[in-house]
């Protein structure tokens, strides 16, 4: 498990108040939505919002990747590393 | 003075801190004690996790006495409550103010019917719900709401909940000293042969000055076998009186 991934993992757990969950029970490459972790569409919002908190990347809704990038863990983590690395080439 | 609506009281259920069961309220009745204040949560561990993790203690209070009265599946429902999830409301509006984006999730626990939503998305209840917010008159309110629900459809229960949560300092101004952390519950019907009949009225003359919440004495009122309970608000005199 990387630094970002357990660093995502922490956040999701503290945002939507995952009462007895820990980071190491949450597999990098499970489903955060439906069958997986059971999160829903308003969690997903509530995750937009703080990723946009503490890393300053903008989710948009419209985006149709947006929904790949929120799969697991994993996905979420390299796309907001791509997203950091492309706005410190600007 | 009129005689007032009448109607049954099929159950009721409270929680406060320290004070989760009909005898534990019965025993506290009998004292002059306070409800308590101390911290404590009420055990919602037979909610879904998924929605569980949603509620504030309010919340948490709100659905414990709502299915701990029973008929939450099927009756129609009056949520009322001074301030609501004025916590979350207040978490919202200093985040605005910060201009921060705000959670989405607590935008929508923050509205005064948001309890009674998630109420129904427990117990798959369809039927109408009615959110009140009345000043120190709300609990007298939410009764009235519940009995003309009852004129209007007499054939089902009314399910009234009321409940408050401490008021943040911020709002320090505009504290009562007397609103407990308490949650009450009561499953309204139509007088039936089944059980003893009560009566509520209320007459616009304040007969005497207003005794703070309403609440805790209501409480006593329904935990002991009194046959009056009285009390003046800012409109009048309520009153509700139970029949030999």
């Amino acid at each position: 498990m990387s630094e970002q991934e357990l660093e995502l993992k922490k956040l999701v757990i503290e945002t939507l108040n995952l009462e007895d969950i820990t980071p190491a029970e949450i597999d990098s490459e499970e489903m955060l939505f439906g069958d997986g972790l059971g999160l829903d569409s308003i969690d997903a919002l509530e995750l937009g919002v703080e990723i946009q908190k503490a890393y300053g990347i903008k989710m948009n809704a419209q985006n149709e990747d947006i929904k790949a990038h929120f799969a697991s863990i994993r996905s979420l983590a390299n796309f907001i590393s791509s997203e950091r690395q492309e706005k410190r080439a600007l | 003075m009129d005689d007032g609506v009448s109607f049954s009281l099929e159950s009721w259920a409270a929680w406060a801190p320290g004070l989760s069961d009909s005898v534990s309220w019965q025993q506290w009745a009998e004292t002059e004690r306070d409800i308590p204040a101390h911290e404590e949560l009420p055990d919602v561990s037979d909610l879904p996790a998924g929605l569980r993790r949603r509620l504030s203690r309010l919340g948490k209070m709100t659905l414990r006495v709502a299915l701990d009265a029973g008929q939450a599946e099927r009756a129609r429902i009056v949520f009322s409550s001074r301030n609501g999830n004025v916590t979350e409301m207040l978490k919202l509006l200093q985040t605005l103010a910060a201009g921060d984006p705000i959670s989405p999730t607590g935008f929508g626990m923050a509205v005064h019917n948001s309890l009674a939503g998630m109420l129904s998305i427990v117990t798959k209840n369809t039927q109408s719900q009615t959110a009140i917010a009345a000043g120190n008159e709300s609990l007298c309110m939410g009764m009235m709401e519940a009995l003309s629900l009852l004129r209007e459809d007499p054939n089902e229960p009314v399910l009234l909940i009321h409940c408050d949560e401490n008021l943040p300092d911020f709002y320090q101004p505009f504290q009562d000293t007397d609103v407990p952390v308490c949650a009450l519950a009561m499953v309204l019907s139509v007088p039936n042969a089944a059980r003893k009949s009560l009566s509520f009225r209320f007459s616009g003359h304040s007969t005497k000055v207003g005794a703070g919440d309403p609440l805790k004495s209501f409480l006593r009122f329904l935990a002991t076998s009194s046959s009056e309970w009285s009390w003046t608000g800012s409109q009048g005199n309520w009153q509700c009186e139970r029949h030999a």
